[in-house]
């Protein structure tokens, strides 16, 4: 896993068997670049119910494409996902891949989540749940062993009217249980300008707030 | 690092000029003939030849390249700057000789010190026209790309690999990047001339005085050796080309080809030297007559008869009944696998594949010979995904879909949209009067954004933005133009995202998440 990675996560990974929730804007590109390593590694990756995942993002978080599968209802039955056909979607989903990204769209909770978990220990199987804005209590059901919650985010490279977006940090808050039980903020390039995930130096970092102050006022004015 | 194949590469001498001109080509060649009776030109500005008969003859590596050095000088007069060098093997040679050039005219990298010399060059080097990866040029960028997006940033990182590791990931194209960036170019010095019947000559008549006539001949020619040649499953790595004119002179010249000849290179090396023919002072006073190429010959060791990939492995078979078993409960469209392809917006660079028509070769966008973005088609079979009852998809009509690596001027730069919406929000963009913004036929935008409503209602402020980026597509064919301006607009809660105003109408077409 890229050091970065690897420092994120208390035991250096993700746990066999166990979940990770991974929650606020940027999410999604976190929980690729979570996944990203274990493609590379030759593991194979599902990820459901996330019907607009941006396929060329992937590739450039360093995917190994040939290793990842994307499960969606068809087009038109999207919001369709009963509560038995997700458990019995993800049931089989856990018997074959080593990682599941799993969309805020689908809630497993109850009896369905504990027996999921039950058979992601049994195929040591893990899973990360892409919350974006859902509260972090949805993933309450499969007991997250971490959860990365994305507090807040600041995309450099645009201003008014010129430049584009070419690096975002994110302030991260890892908790969680165990190993995780204390904790810890981290500053994060998400992506940064060379298109990889890194630790960003808070002491050379622009501060949050700063970053589109002067333009609010310059609105305001 | 694995002890077959590691016997260290042959000494090579090679003389790479600051300028290519075909101009010089006979020059240079006609000099170094002084210490080899065999140099050989890559391409214009670029010769090479084996060190070490040379090298004793001449007192030593040092001294040898020292007099290539001013014979070299000599041969083109005052203001020319080649750099000689000697290293082990073509790549590292060739290498040295293009970082020597702008300091020292001389570099000797010592035998078995190629590892410490190649680790701090960039990963770029690997397309250097020394290397055999040159010749596939895209396959190669894609290579590259892959490994620069891994955080391989030198040859010594890639080095670093293990060779099991890189095989599994990128196939031959790979294996061959991480034995050239060790140190260990396994091209063969030696090789064979082939046999007499398969050297080709054509008699022109009437005598050519264009270079470009003497290359169409050449051409025929070279496309009937190169065929039969593979017909023996044997690789054309060198070829000496005659031409003779009709006033009695005659050029003689031997080309290495950094991997293997097609008949377009041998074209190109034609050209070449008959360009640099009749720049020479030898050069002929009459037409040409006689154009007659011979092969030199070597057996195909490019690993594709090592049969490392191709079996399927028990993952694999797993991930594959599993998805079956969620096209039995979903149907068979529910699973896709990504692709890369060609377009501007981020849904058409991106596609999902049906799986079933993945698995029945529709894989788009793909050579089944390169190498590829994503590593894949050198492993035959392996990293499909194939799932044996997915047959019900075959039926769909395979969508016509772009290259990847086509130029795409108008796509969009990254870092690319995470979140790319199936079906696209309608929302509205409005100014600091509360009117919808607008971008005039000069691409130029109404007044700048300053809130978003998306399709429940909800409001918030713009902060930043960028645009507009016009896009003018297809428009030589009127039903499929479309004529788009796109932004990407930060909002205040830190999200950013692609929104395009077509037809008058705004959507959020993606968001950076």
């Amino acid at each position: 896993m890229e050091g970065t990675l690897e420092t994120l996560l208390p035991e250096g990974g993700i746990r066999r068997g166990t979940a990770v929730a991974v929650g606020g804007h940027g999410s999604v590109t976190l929980a690729m670049a979570l996944a990203a390593e274990a493609s590379r590694r030759g593991s194979w990756v599902a990820a459901v119910g996330m019907a607009d995942l941006g396929v060329a993002a992937l590739a450039e978080r360093g995917v190994d494409l040939e290793h990842w599968a994307l499960v969606d209802f068809p087009a038109g039955g999207r919001g369709g996902w009963s509560a038995g056909l997700a458990a019995d979607v993800l049931g089989a989903v856990v018997g074959g891949f080593d990682l599941v990204l799993l969309g805020p769209g689908i809630r497993v909770t109850g009896a369905t989540a504990r027996r999921l978990l039950a058979r992601m220990r049994e195929h040591g199987t893990s899973l990360i749940y892409a919350l974006g804005s859902a509260p972090v209590e949805v993933a309450a059901g499969l007991v997250p062993e971490v959860r990365l919650m994305i507090e807040q985010t600041l995309w450099t490279g645009i201003d008014d009217g010129h430049g584009r977006l070419l690096a975002r940090q994110a302030e991260v808050t890892v908790g969680g249980r165990g190993a995780a039980s204390r904790p810890r903020r981290m500053l994060l390039w998400l992506p940064s300008t060379d298109g990889r995930v890194a630790f960003a130096d808070p002491d050379k970092a622009p501060a949050f707030g700063d970053g589109f102050e002067h333009m609010k006022e310059r609105r305001a004015g | 690092m694995e002890t077959t194949n590691s016997v260290p590469p042959e000494r090579m001498v090679v003389v790479r000029l600051k300028d290519s001109n075909p101009r010089d080509i006979e020059p240079v060649a006609a000099a170094l003939e002084q210490f080899t009776p065999l140099p050989e030109v890559l391409r214009p500005g670029l010769h090479a030849f084996g060190a070490r008969g040379p090298s004793r003859y001449f007192g030593g590596e040092q001294a040898l390249a020292e007099l290539v050095v001013r014979a070299v000088a000599d041969a083109l007069g005052s203001g020319s700057r080649a750099g000689v060098d000697v290293a082990d093997g073509l790549f590292a040679a060739g290498l040295a000789a293009e970082a020597s050039d702008s300091s020292t005219a001389v570099l000797i990298v010592p035998s078995g010190q190629s590892r410490p010399f190649l680790d701090g060059l960039p990963l770029i080097s690997l397309s250097d026209p020394v290397s055999p990866l040159h010749s596939d040029e895209k396959a190669t960028e894609a290579l590259l790309d892959v490994l620069w997006r891994l955080g391989i940033r030198t040859l010594g990182d890639l080095a670093a690999l293990s060779e099991a590791d890189v095989l599994g990931r990128f196939g031959w194209p790979g294996l061959l990047a991480h034995r050239l960036a060790g140190g260990l170019d396994d091209r063969p010095l030696q090789v064979h001339p082939a046999a007499d019947s398969s050297a080709v000559e054509a008699e022109i008549d009437p005598p050519a005085d264009r270079i470009e006539t003497v290359a169409f001949m050449a051409r025929a020619l070279a496309e009937d050796m190169v065929d039969r040649l593979a017909r023996d499953g044997l690789d054309c790595v060198s070829i000496g080309i005659e031409a003779e004119s009709d006033s009695g002179h005659a050029s003689r010249r031997h080309w290495r080809h950094e991997l293997r000849f097609n008949a377009a290179g041998i074209v190109d090396r034609v050209r070449w030297q008959l360009e640099g023919w009749y720049r020479s002072p030898e050069r002929p006073t009459g037409p040409v007559t006689l154009i007659r190429i011979t092969p030199c010959v070597v057996s195909p060791a490019d690993g594709r008869q090592l049969r490392m990939w191709g079996e399927r492995s028990e993952a694999d078979e797993r991930a594959s009944k599993a998805l079956a078993r969620v096209q039995g409960l979903l149907g068979a469209e529910a699973v896709t696998v990504p692709r890369l392809v060609g377009g501007r917006r981020p849904a058409e660079t991106g596609r999902r594949v049906p799986l079933h028509a993945a698995e029945a070769g529709a894989n788009p966008a793909r050579e089944p010979s390169t190498a590829t973005a994503n590593g894949g088609k050198a492993r035959k079979g392996r990293g499909r995904k194939p799932s044996r009852r997915a047959k019900a998809g075959k039926t769909t009509k395979a969508t016509k879909i772009e290259p990847a690596d086509a130029p795409w001027p108008g796509r969009l730069p990254s870092p690319q949209p995470a979140v790319v919406l199936a079906q696209p929000e309608p929302v509205t963009i409005t100014d600091s009067g509360g009117s919808p913004v607008t971008v005039n036929g000069r691409g130029e935008v109404s007044e700048p954004p300053l809130h978003l409503t998306d399709s429940t209602g909800h409001s918030q402020s713009v902060v930043a933005w960028a645009g507009p980026w016009p896009l003018d597509e297809r428009w030589w064919r009127p039903s499929a133009r479309r004529r788009q301006a796109r932004f990407q607009l930060v909002l205040d809660d830190g999200s950013a995202h692609l929104c395009v105003l077509e037809a008058g109408r705004w959507q959020r077409e993606a968001t950076y998440d």
